[in-house]
């Protein structure tokens, strides 16, 4: 199914509390495409989600389910299977009984729900957990109950609020193989909303990216990595360094850095450097792709296991540089910096 | 060092026996001494034990002026009927409380909790005036409402918190599981606060049971119920048949309270979790 959100627009709150959630959001989720809503917390990407799923209603705007639009429809109605990021397994259910709720609800057998729930079941790696209570599953084992819920009665869409984001690191990257191959085998239209680049990056077929209720740009995540629209969806992939300084005559500057900036006007100036493509002189000596971006104070080094990182002065505020062995405080370092490690934004 | 933990663990535990034995003794004496009443003829101060035993109470209770199996029954069916109504209102009320914001919302909280604050006979008396005129006075009907009015601040006070509790978390879900209005509160919402609404229900049914002035009032002496029947041997002094009475009363609670923890168990395999569910 392809699902379009057209101009949303959200205020939430009474009349002296107002406050607008969604500010003219448009985007597509293709066929069978993973999309991923990305934004720090209070960007709106959660509400987005409820409004797509019929939970809240829009002031404003249009959701398209294949063209038409279900902005009339009750939640119920939309044959959607959601994740939230909390589970909400009912309590009073058995696993089994859990994942076969939705077949219920859509008048199927008894033996036909029985025959879902455990091929669900299987394939989510919870064989044999039928009958066990839900209060007996540990995090990760319970997200994928839910997991299995949404997708059993073939829904025309699967969203998921944050579903990784109560679990461990270690499983998280399970349930993101996991969910990524039960999405492909459904082939279902996927909508995740995450805080986490690099999860975005890793699993999806288009990202939007969402800033104060706007979207800030949307496209393939190598597009949003290479071309990123704002500072801040620049710095949100990886580890990088955040700079205030001046744009003049086609160069950012602050203390003795010097950035190009071709595309900007003179005046204040944002510049976000990734730290994979930062180095100081002495290592890279001769190093191809990396370019002079002057010097600056080292402040202090720290040890970060596969290397070190220099912390460098640049007018109180820091310019972080990984490098083969610690520097001396109070040592000038000539900074290089790859022209695809490098964004300056208009302040 | 192990050793006085170890003391003072003891001693906390030994603590905690005697407080358990202390409530239980304060619960189940007074008890005992109803029972030992309902078959005493004499039992003068300062005898520790009756003078002389009867079987006055019980051949009253059970003689056949006295109607027991009637006004026993319908001494629980107004109970269960006020039971059933209250907790369906007070849901109703705990749902808008806990749900809606709406104009008026805490005025209608401080309206649900009012007779609470009023004494029982200026609003029995009250009552009364407006159940004449509505025609309701001297009915069973009229009894069962007057008994909810009673036990409605209660029963919403436990299903509003209950409902505050729960939020809509299950509920949401059950709704994009493709659970239409009516299939999510039967299917999910009912279930998960079976606990509570058993709570206002047993609490909305000793109020109703033990109600003697109200039922008095606004059931015109038409309507009979067990305290009614019993009030007069308490007032006259005839502590045995009054006794008699009130083991009956105790019984039939008992078997009543026994019969919703049943239901409770049965329907609630498993533990309600409002919060990890």
């Amino acid at each position: 199914m392809r699902l379009s959100v057209e101009n949303i627009s959200l205020t939430l709150g009474d009349k002296k509390s107002a406050r607008r959630i969604l500010n003219d959001v448009s985007f597509v989720a293709e066929d069978g495409a993973f999309t991923s809503l990305l934004g720090e917390s209070g960007a709106g990407k959660s509400t987005l989600l409820k409004v797509i799923a019929g939970i809240l209603l829009q002031d404003a705007g249009t959701v398209r389910f294949d063209g038409a639009s279900v902005d009339g429809l009750a939640p119920h109605k939309r044959r959607l299977g959601f994740v939230f990021q909390d589970v909400r397994l009912f309590p009073h259910m058995n696993v089994e009984d859990n994942v076969a709720y939705p077949l219920k609800m859509a008048g199927a057998s008894r033996r036909e729900r029985e025959a879902r729930a455990t091929e669900l079941l299987e394939r989510v790696q919870l064989d044999g957990f039928g009958s066990r209570a839900v209060q007996t599953l540990s995090g990760g084992q319970a997200q994928r109950v839910a997991l299995a819920r949404a997708i059993v009665a073939r829904p025309s869409a699967l969203l998921l609020d944050e579903p990784f984001s109560g679990l461990d690191e270690s499983l998280r990257e399970d349930m993101r193989s996991l969910l990524l191959r039960l999405q492909r085998e459904e082939r279902l239209t996927t909508v995740m909303v995450t805080h986490d680049a690099q999860e975005a990056l890793m699993m999806s077929d288009s990202i939007v990216a969402l800033d104060g209720g706007r979207v800030a740009q949307t496209g393939e995540p190598q597009r949003l990595y290479q071309t990123p629209a704002t500072a801040k969806i620049a710095a949100c992939f990886g580890d990088c360094s955040q700079l205030k300084g001046m744009v003049e005559g086609k160069v950012f500057r602050v203390a003795k850095l010097r950035i190009p900036a071709p595309d900007l006007a003179d005046g204040p100036a944002v510049a976000v450097v990734r730290q994979e493509g930062c180095r100081v002189a002495p290592d890279i000596a001769g190093g191809r792709g990396y370019e002079p971006a002057g010097e600056a104070v080292v402040r202090c080094g720290v040890y970060a296991g596969n290397t070190y990182l220099a912390r460098l002065d640049a007018e109180g505020q820091t310019l972080t540089v990984p490098v083969e062995r610690p520097l001396e405080p109070g040592a000038i370092a000539s900074v290089r910096i790859a022209p695809e490690s490098r964004f300056v934004f208009p302040a | 060092m192990r050793r006085q933990a170890r003391r003072a663990g003891c001693s906390g535990l030994w603590a905690a026996r005697a407080l358990v034995a202390l409530q239980a003794v304060c619960v189940l004496a007074p008890l005992a001494i109803i029972v030992v009443w309902a078959f005493t003829a004499s039992w003068p101060w300062p005898h520790l034990l009756p003078e002389s035993l009867t079987a006055r109470g019980i051949e009253e209770l059970f003689g056949p002026s006295q109607k027991l199996g009637e006004v026993l029954g319908s001494s629980v069916a107004i109970a269960l009927a006020c039971a059933f109504f209250t907790t369906t209102v007070a849901t109703m009320a705990g749902r808008a409380l806990s749900r809606y914001r709406f104009c008026g919302r805490e005025v209608f909280r401080f309206a649900v909790l009012l007779p609470f604050l009023i004494p029982a006979t200026v609003f029995a008396m009250g009552v009364q005036v407006a159940f004449i005129r509505a025609g309701l006075a001297g009915t069973v009907v009229g009894v069962v409402l007057a008994h909810s009015i009673v036990a409605l601040p209660y029963a919403a006070l436990i299903m509003t918190d209950a409902m505050e509790a729960a939020g809509n978390r299950l509920e949401e879900q059950a709704r994009l599981c493709g659970a239409g209005p009516v299939r999510t509160w039967s299917g999910i919402i009912i279930p998960t606060l079976l606990p509570s609404l058993l709570s206002a229900a047993s609490m909305s049914y000793i109020l109703s049971f033990s109600q003697y002035f109200l039922t008095l009032l606004v059931g015109s002496g038409k309507v009979k119920t067990l305290a009614l029947v019993m009030f007069p041997y308490l007032s006259s002094g005839d502590r045995t048949i009054a006794s008699a009475y009130g083991v009956v009363f105790l019984a039939a609670t008992l078997v009543v309270f026994f019969l919703f923890e049943l239901l409770l168990h049965k329907r609630m395999a498993r533990e309600i979790d409002y919060f990890n569910g």
